[in-house]
């Protein structure tokens, strides 16, 4: 694989792996894309999908703190009660990862969201993976990145899936 | 003599039909050759880098 032909579109849970420092593969890709400095995008959409996720870690972690039992909190989980702070943290969060890793938010136009419906009429995907899709295919990306297996096998029919781990070992053997 | 002869060369050069210089629909669009969105090797242009610009905080960061 041609390290200058590689631009990767990472998908939300991919970010979130980094963010949260939960996976080292994806942390692992992610500095390696930076010190390559290759080209990695995401979308807007996947962009709010991480704040929304940042506020809702928040949200749980102010419920057990108050300590509610996890079907409460399950219950709860869409109402989300924070205060202006916590939203603001949750944006800086989201907002200094990005600058961090250089990643670029790409957005669709007219002409893309016209891809977003081909995705929806090729591909058996729900609206926000078929935005995450048609971002990947329009922003010229060659590797869909994400750890999600049942998506990453519909994607390939219209661009390459690789998962954090397999995208690595093809970085690095070349 | 002279008068009507400049003239006679005055009305040539205004009946001389003008070049037409085509102008491509590309450029009609955007003088400045800039595009709206960013052409990756062929790939079609259906979506553009863009720069969210956060809101400036309400609260002080701690």
């Amino acid at each position: 694989m041609a390290k200058d032909v590689s631009r990767f579109f990472l998908d939300s849970n991919v970010i979130l792996d980094v963010i949260e420092r939960r996976k080292n593969e994806s942390i692992m890709l992610l500095e390696y894309i930076r010190e390559a400095k290759l080209f990695c995008c995401t979308s807007s959409f996947a962009h709010a999908e991480l704040v929304d996720i940042e506020q809702e870690f928040t949200h749980i972690t102010n419920m057990l703190g108050k300590r509610f039992t996890l079907n409460e909190i399950l219950r709860a989980r869409k109402q989300k009660r924070l205060i202006l702070e916590q939203r603001e943290n949750a944006i800086d969060r989201v907002k200094d990862f990005f600058k961090q890793y250089r990643i670029e938010t790409w957005e669709l136009d007219e002409k893309g969201w016209s891809t977003v419906i081909e995705v929806l009429r090729d591909l058996n995907v729900k609206a926000p993976d078929s935005i995450h899709v048609a971002t990947a295919l329009e922003s010229g990306c060659t590797f869909f990145v994400t750890n999600d297996e049942e998506l990453g096998k519909e994607v390939k029919k219209k661009i390459k899936w690789v998962k954090p781990s397999q995208a690595l070992d093809m970085l690095k053997r070349t | 003599m002279l008068n009507s002869e400049e003239n006679e060369l005055h009305v040539k050069e205004e009946e001389m039909p003008r070049k037409k210089t085509k102008v491509s629909s590309y450029k009609r669009r955007k003088p400045s050759g800039a595009r709206k969105t960013v052409s990756v090797r062929g790939y079609s242009r259906g979506a553009k880098k863009i720069t969210i610009k956060y809101p400036k905080r309400k609260t002080r960061k701690k």
